[in-house]
């Protein structure tokens, strides 16, 4: 690939990868520093493309590896332990509503990386289950797996209301 | 098993208008106008009766923009290409797939056939199930990814990867050995000096170069063993091949680390 369909290749993607991995990461920073490494990877991956495959769930699949890597090397993933975790697991009668984001980042620190990645497509982009077996080629059964074991363990961590109570 | 209930604060993660709106998915192949066209159809019918779905449409414009001014697109381009060309030296000597064909013609045929279940039952190999190893076939003109069970035939030309995450994150090294139904054992991933191939297991791995079967049908088994150090994956050989000479039972394979993980994946080879 030259550097001109490379640049094609930026200024079709490239605002998606950084829409997710600032979704994602929850900073600017961090997301324009998952871009490059994301097409890299493209770039490298090139010869394994399989064209039935739509480019654009090969970069959705490519932008959340890239960030869920990112997540859980980040020292931010302490900083979340810390700052959320204590509070969020301590302080059950909070009012305050508590950062979903937040609360979502940590358990995807946690998680497997496809129940991981399935979260963040059903949860966060809110595709179907269907449209996560695409993006994550697999079937659809096993994003459903994936999906229900995530919501189990969001459960069992943080049973709160959007009101911020605990139903623990 | 009942689905766990949902917990409330999921549902606020994406706050759309109803269930039917797009999802970030669609809505990124609308603007770039990738849909195929009965879904570009109902997509662009449901944005037009939509306000949310026209703001995030609208809100996509917006962003093309403000990215091709934010990021100078030369530039960028150039420094990923040259990061691409800086990554390439460091993996050079894993271009080169050494297969080793061990067994002579005249070598006795093993009356065994090692299936997973056989496998498993190495006595000093844990297969912790935390590694996962993806195999790519090009068959003619046409490339795909085969899961065990799936049939092979002779020159499909292998190629594998470790996706990232599929291994864990301790493990560095990687080679895969195979057994092919004549209970020929060879190595398909090392290098030349037959020593493990190293991998980011956090990035995942694609590796160079690819295998070429023979036309020996049958089961076709691979064992990838991954550790967290270099080893050298030919003093394997020799250990795998007199273990397929036991009872089930009997059988091992000396990890060559204590924290090694091994895959066991068969395929059957069958005729073109």
């Amino acid at each position: 690939m030259d550097r001109s369909e490379l640049e094609q290749l930026y200024r079709d993607y490239g605002p998606t990868v950084v829409r997710r991995a600032r979704a994602i990461l929850g900073t600017e920073a961090e997301a324009h520093d998952a871009l490059q490494e994301v097409f890299v990877i493209l770039l490298e991956k090139g010869a394994t493309f399989r064209e039935e495959s739509a480019v654009l769930t090969w970069v959705y699949r490519i932008t959340t590896n890239v960030c869920l890597g990112r997540l859980r090397r980040s020292k931010r993933h302490h900083e979340l332990l810390q700052e959320r975790g204590n509070e969020l697991l301590s302080n059950a009668s909070t009012t305050a509503r508590p950062d979903s984001m937040a609360m979502l980042r940590q358990l995807l620190c946690e998680a497997q990386a496809d129940e991981a990645h399935a979260a963040l497509c059903h949860f966060v982009d809110g595709l179907t289950h269907s449209e996560t077996a695409s993006v994550m080629e697999c079937s659809r059964r096993k994003v459903c797996y994936l999906v229900e074991r995530f919501t189990a363990r969001a459960r069992e961590r943080w049973n709160l209301a959007p009101q911020g109570e605990d139903h623990a | 098993m009942p689905k766990p209930e949902q917990p409330g604060w999921l549902a606020t993660l994406r706050p759309t208008a109803t269930p039917n709106c797009l999802s970030e998915l669609q809505l990124d192949a609308l603007h770039l106008k990738t849909l195929p066209e009965a879904e570009f159809n109902m997509a662009t019918s449901h944005v037009a009766n939509c306000e949310l779905c026209r703001e995030r449409l609208a809100l996509r414009t917006l962003e093309h923009e403000a990215f091709a001014q934010q990021f100078n697109l030369g530039h960028l381009a150039a420094a990923t290409l040259e990061q691409v060309d800086e990554r390439r030296p460091r993996r050079l000597w894993q271009r080169t797939l050494v297969s080793v064909s061990v067994l002579a013609a005249a070598a006795a045929v093993f009356l065994f056939v090692v299936s997973q279940e056989n496998f498993a039952e190495f006595a000093n190999v844990r297969l912790k199930g935390g590694l996962t190893l993806k195999v790519f076939a090009k068959r003619g003109a046409d490339v795909f990814q085969v899961a065990p069970g799936d049939p092979l035939k002779p020159n499909d030309a292998l190629r594998f990867e470790v996706a990232p995450f599929a291994a864990p994150l301790n493990v560095t090294h990687l080679a895969i050995l195979s057994i092919d139904g004549a209970q020929k054992v060879s190595i398909y991933a090392a290098d030349a000096g037959g020593n493990a191939l190293a991998f980011e297991p956090m990035w995942g791995w694609l590796f160079e170069g690819s295998i070429v079967l023979d036309d020996t049908l049958g089961t076709e088994t691979l064992l990838a063993v991954a550790c967290p150090t270099a080893f050298a994956a030919t003093p394997l050989i020799g250990p795998l091949m007199r273990s397929l000479q036991a009872e089930p039972q009997h059988r091992t394979l000396a990890p060559p680390q204590p924290d090694c993980v091994v895959e066991a994946l068969n395929f059957n080879k069958v005729a073109p």
